[in-house]
């Protein structure tokens, strides 16, 4: 007996085996991904779980406790791996190549700034919300004006 | 965590990253990766740029995708199937224009509180900024300043969504292909208040023909931008406001309660004049607020815009509510940014100090087209009143422009600062002697002086602090017989004799600086005046009834026939007064002869 042939049927079942296999991966790894029901249907042929994680960490988030920990943890992960013409366009607009300068260092900007400070109590105060600002240095205490008064009012002492 | 600031950081870390990472995995070639971000995890969509692109279809009515989704996310979708980046990356540009757009037109509907719209918008605006600034520089400056939280907003006449509308259009139609493509790709927002409409470019109505404003041209002199140079150089929102009074006047001009129900249905605020209004910050605006009370010039806008209005007549009411748009908002406004940009207390950098002090130099000066509306051109008025005009013929201006605008062109200083304030309290004593003056004469001749005295008291709640401070009686005796809500029974000049004499006394250096009236030979004044009430009343004055609500007091005399009115404060249809009738009747009386 031809040894090639008494072969084939083995080899046949194994590339079919093979195939199978491949095939049943693939079926594994294919996903619809989608927005609204009747929308417009997204079919992966590889698994995207790690990048599906982003929208699921910020759906998490309480963004009144956001922290610089929570930024590491679930976001960084991701900003690390940007690359190429569109990153470096944003690195050139934002950063000089500084990789933090496009998000990092907003959000921790936003984070320690001490700006924004809510309006209901300035108000009290006569002091205006939009006199806050993002620097530190610009941000003065909620009832400092009242030391330094109107150099056209002081003379006049006008009550307040 | 304010509002703001999670604004902010949601806004970035949802919108910026997720944008980016979708961007850059389909440059890659990584498409399902680039879908992944996209999409987010099943039922996470509302979480992902997918989200925000379902909330703005509902702004813009582009949810016309597949199964009624936005446009833009089936477009994408469609592109990561195909594996074309170009056109995912070019609907990722059209969702962040409307996002960008979206948050101009927020600010201008909501400028008495804006900061955490800024915050937002800035978020949104980061995200678009490379290619727009790629675009056009212009417009990428006028969109940091807009979306500045270093600086106080600026807005008026919508300017904010126009001129983001402008650059927005000009930058989707490269995007796009054609200015059609984009239109089609952007939707219409359906957030704009109705009769806003943006001004054509080709009249350079909000930028000139070559960019943003650098300088402002005026018959006293060039005013060159401070700011000329740095990134926060668009005053345009500032010059607006000229606009947005221009347009109000216009609505108001027949002075008729149907006008004034026009004005009350909306325009005060989509105007954002209402905005600004209720925004002036700082000492001066603490100073007025405690002495007319919080929010004091809204407040006067509904007293005089209610249907239940205390105040007497529809004239006064319109004369009440164009006066305190032209010139109380402005003024506030204008010392609001002198302060910030003259005051320690403030320390703004040099280059935010530049563009406060160029935002109040535009909000003096205004538009040329709107320049009639503008406290310049009442300036120039008083100063004709007042013999206080320099230069000839119809390029002559006040010597207080004069004096403004040297002091716009020096230092960004106190002392500069100081002038201009001191040269608005000139404009303003001025202005107050006048309608009062205008408003006894009213009475003489038996006419309507409701519309005189308001405007009287919409001038004179611009120097009222300073008055009282100096003369607390001499204040309370003008703010008696100018109160728009209560009627009066005086005559013989009484109420302008009072009111020269106390502005003659609140500031010495003002006074010197007014000139003399062009009336005040017309006028005897006692040396003595009495605390209140008349000088020697030997006749009655006539008192129109209300036609609109109730005038406290027990007024009996017949109201006058309606005298035509006179809105534009221009002075040009002045009423003939006593000695005028008396020519008229001799005229007549030879003629019959």
């Amino acid at each position: 007996m031809d040894r090639r042939a008494r072969a084939r049927p083995f080899a046949a079942s194994k590339l079919a085996a093979v195939v199978v296999t491949i095939v049943a991966l693939g079926t594994a790894d294919a996903a619809t991904l989608l927005g609204t029901p009747a929308g417009y249907q997204y079919t992966t042929s590889t698994g995207t779980a790690t990048q599906e994680a982003l929208s699921v960490a910020i759906s998490g988030f309480d963004w009144s406790t956001f922290t610089a920990s929570d930024y590491n943890a679930d976001i960084a992960n991701h900003v690390v791996d940007f690359y190429h013409t569109t990153w470096n366009l944003f690195l050139t607009h934002y950063g000089n190549g500084s990789p933090d300068a496009v998000v990092k260092d907003y959000i921790d900007g936003a984070l320690v700034s001490p700006d924004f400070q809510d309006r209901e109590p300035q108000k009290t105060h006569l002091t205006r919300q939009r006199d806050q600002t993002l620097n530190t240095p610009l941000i003065r205490p909620t009832n400092s004006h009242r030391r330094l008064e109107h150099p056209l009012l002081s003379r006049q002492r006008l009550t307040r | 965590m304010t509002e703001a600031k999670k604004e902010m950081i949601e806004k970035t870390a949802l919108d910026m990253v997720t944008a980016l990472a979708v961007i850059v995995n389909a440059e890659l070639g990584n498409w399902d990766k680039a879908a992944a971000y996209f999409y987010g995890a099943p039922g996470k969509f509302a979480y992902t740029i997918y989200g925000r692109a379902e909330k703005r279809c509902a702004n813009y009515g582009t949810c016309n995708g597949q199964g009624g989704e936005a446009s833009v996310n089936t477009a994408i979708g469609q592109a990561l199937t195909a594996n074309d980046y170009a056109t995912v990356i070019k609907y990722i540009k059209v969702l962040y224009s409307q996002n960008v757009l979206w948050s101009a037109n927020k600010i201008d509907q909501n400028m008495d509180d804006p900061i955490e719209i800024i915050a937002e918008g800035q978020a949104f605006w980061r995200f678009l900024a490379p290619w727009m600034k790629a675009h056009s520089n212009d417009a990428a400056k006028i969109f940091d300043r807009m979306f500045s939280t270093v600086l106080n907003p600026q807005a008026a006449n919508n300017y904010n969504y126009c001129i983001a509308k402008k650059h927005i259009d000009s930058f989707l139609t490269s995007v796009m292909g054609s200015a059609n493509a984009a239109a089609t790709a952007l939707g219409s927002l359906n957030e704009v208040p109705s009769g806003v409409a943006c001004p054509t470019e080709v009249t350079g109505l909000i930028t000139t023909s070559s960019g943003l404003f650098t300088m402002i041209v005026t018959d006293a002199g060039t005013y060159s931008l401070k700011s000329a140079t740095s990134d926060y150089n668009d005053i345009g929102g500032s010059l607006q406001l000229s606009e947005a009074v221009k347009k109000v006047v216009d609505v108001l001009v027949a002075g008729t309660d149907t006008d004034i129900q026009v004005f009350a249905s909306g325009m005060y605020e989509y105007t954002s004049l209402k905005g600004i209004a209720d925004a002036a910050d700082g000492d001066t605006a603490d100073a007025f607020e405690t002495h007319h009370g919080s929010d004091w010039i809204s407040a006067i806008i509904t007293d005089a815009t209610s249907s239940s209005s205390v105040y007497s007549t529809a004239v006064a009411r319109a004369k009440a509510i164009e006066a305190t748009v032209m010139h109380t908002i402005a003024t506030q406004s204008i010392i609001s940014d002198l302060e910030h940009a003259s005051q320690s207390e403030h320390s703004h950098t040099t280059a935010q100090k530049n563009a406060y002090w160029d935002s109040a130099a535009a909000k003096y000066f205004g538009t040329t087209d709107a320049r009639s509306y503008a406290m310049y051109t009442r300036a120039n008025k008083r100063g004709a009143n007042y013999g206080q005009l320099m230069g000839t013929g119809a390029t002559a201006y006040a010597a207080t422009n004069k004096a403004i605008l040297d002091a716009f062109n020096g230092a960004v200083s106190t002392a500069n600062a100081n002038t201009i304030v001191e040269n608005l309290k000139v404009i303003y004593t001025q202005s107050t002697l006048r309608y009062v003056f205008k408003f006894n004469e009213d009475l003489a001749n038996a006419d309507d002086w409701t519309g005189n005295r308001a405007e009287a008291f919409a001038f004179y709640n611009n120097i009222a602090p300073y008055v009282k401070a100096a003369d607390v009686a001499g204040h309370d005796a003008i703010a008696a017989f100018l109160d728009p809500t209560v009627d009066h029974s005086s005559c013989n000049n009484y109420h302008y004799c009072k009111t020269k004499s106390v502005l003659k006394a609140y500031d010495t250096a003002v006074w010197s600086s007014v000139g003399t009236f062009e009336s005040d030979d017309e006028v005897t004044c006692p040396a003595t005046l009495p605390a209140s009430g008349v000088i020697a009343c030997s006749g009655s004055s006539s008192t129109p009834s209300s036609s609109s609500g109730p005038i406290a007091g027990n007024s009996t005399s017949p109201p006058p026939p309606p005298p035509p009115l006179i809105l534009d404060d221009d002075d040009a249809g002045e009423r003939p007064g006593v000695a005028g009738v008396f020519i008229a009747l001799f005229i007549i009386a030879l003629v019959n002869v």
